[in-house]
């Protein structure tokens, strides 16, 4: 995102919610303005909190589901019931605004 | 059980004998008579203990001339190197290199041992872990060597038999007195930016596989070779994501910028074929618009798509420093708490005529 390239992105997706503080910082030091020059989309294991220091679109798994679901999962083999072999969590934008450093 | 334990003093007896230099390499040890009556031992028991020290290489029978210490005993020429995980195809360029090195240590002809253990410091070898302890508790080792920092292995007789003579191979000091050899990155930066700044290279870029412990130290000492670097120029890879190190030196040297760098110091030869291959992704020319360093563990070759310049560290000598650390702690001497291996230019590297078969640069360009 360095200033001084003639084609940048408008676009950016952290998918992994450990790297979004330093990313976002480095969005800062470049001097991207976020969301005018820049979309963000970051990665966010609800509700645990990322700090971000831009405004991102908190897009991610919801931990508290995903452990329901195992455990619904260990309580149907005990009790002898069918359970999925395999069952995908959707995606879903993080309830609340994280605490943190992000700038309006 | 009265036979056993006595089988077990003779045993430990005329080792520790051996051990402490009351019996050298090549002198005889007392006729079996003399060690029935010192021992109070039946003939029978007597024989087993002499097979088992025979078995464990600290004696050699020569019929009727006797049983001697023979004049390559285990404790002054046998030693372990500990390597962490084992070989595969993912493992770290570094860690093939001290492997290859400390088996060629030991195809010399000067009858020096090595024993190669694996899966350290976390133990995932337990078999091979249990052997080694034996070899430390029966004195049939002249050292160990940690190709790593051993700080997680304290409260194992690795780390706390007494008298043991140790070195490790890391750049983090461990949290014991005992010796290290590590690899003068210092040393490095110096050599490459001599060599950039005498190319009339300005614009300093790195690609690291870690954390960058010396970015301080490149920004002190940048400005005195009239070079520079920027933060975004200072790239770093996990060295399991190798492959990602392509797309990383592209963005770093994607044409329509209006600044560049015009050298790039790669620091770890797993990145090299990847960045190289980066660099011809984004049309550099090598070395026309740009210069690349590659750190080396030489003699272990890394392919590189573009001309480098190799600068590194010779895994022969670091291994060769660490035996030699031992042997000084065996004669009794205290050996330098740190040795500081200076990084060497590939041409040195094939000046110094013990290098055996030297270094020979895959670079396909």
């Amino acid at each position: 995102m360095h200033a001084g390239r003639f084609e940048r992105p408008d676009g950016l997706i952290i998918s992994d919610d450990n790297p979004v503080e330093p990313a976002t910082a480095g969005l800062v030091d470049a001097g991207v303005r976020v969301p005018k020059d820049l979309t963000v989309v970051a990665h966010a294991n609800s509700p645990w909190p990322t700090a971000s220091y831009v405004k991102a679109k908190r897009l991610g798994f919801d931990c508290l589901r995903l452990i329901q679901i195992a455990v619904d999962s260990i309580d149907a083999q005990r009790c002898g019931l069918p359970c999925p072999q395999f069952t995908s969590v959707p995606a879903t934008e993080a309830a609340t605004s994280l605490p943190g450093k992000e700038s309006p | 059980m009265k036979d056993r334990t006595k089988h077990h003093e003779i045993v430990e007896g005329i080792r520790a004998q051996i051990v402490h230099g009351v019996y050298p390499p090549g002198s005889r040890i007392p006729p079996r008579t003399t060690i029935e009556k010192t021992f109070h031992a039946s003939t029978v028991t007597v024989q087993r203990a002499l097979t088992r020290l025979i078995e464990e290489g600290f004696l050699v029978a020569r019929g009727q001339h006797g049983t001697f210490v023979p004049d390559y005993p285990p404790h002054l020429h046998h030693y372990a190197v500990l390597m962490p995980f084992a070989p595969s195809r993912t493992w770290s360029q570094y860690w093939q290199a001290i492997y290859e090195e400390a088996q060629n240590f030991q195809n010399g002809e000067d009858h020096r041992r090595v024993h190669i253990f694996h899966g350290f410091p976390e133990i995932t070898d337990l078999t091979g872990y249990q052997h080694l302890v034996e070899l430390v508790e029966c004195d049939r080792l002249a050292g160990l060597i940690f190709a790593f920092n051993p700080r997680s292995l304290r409260q194992t007789p690795l780390i706390d038999r007494p008298g043991l003579p140790r070195v490790a191979i890391t750049n983090s000091v461990p949290a014991w007195h005992f010796p290290v050899v590590a690899e003068d990155v210092r040393s490095f930066l110096q050599k490459s930016f001599t060599y950039l700044s005498g190319r009339g290279r300005r614009r300093v870029a790195f690609l690291w596989s870690g954390h960058l412990r010396e970015w301080d130290t490149i920004a002190g000492m940048l400005p005195g070779y009239g070079m520079t670097t920027r933060p975004y120029w200072m790239q770093a890879v996990a060295f399991i994501a190798a492959p990602y190190a392509r797309e990383c030196v592209h963005l770093l040297m994607h044409p329509g910028q209006d600044e560049r760098p015009d050298a790039l110091v790669i620091c770890d030869d797993n990145l090299l074929e990847p960045a190289t291959n980066g660099l011809l992704d984004a049309g550099v020319s090598v070395p026309g618009e740009m210069d690349v360093i590659a750190m080396t563990n030489f003699p272990h070759p890394t392919n590189a798509m573009v001309p480098v310049k190799r600068i590194g560290f010779s895994m022969r000598e670091i291994v060769r420093l660490c035996a030699g650390s031992i042997d000084a702690q065996r004669r009794g001497e205290t050996p330098p708490p740190v040795t500081l291996v200076p990084a060497v230019f590939d041409h040195e590297l094939d000046r110094t005529s013990d290098q055996g078969t030297g270094f020979q640069s895959r670079t396909p360009l």
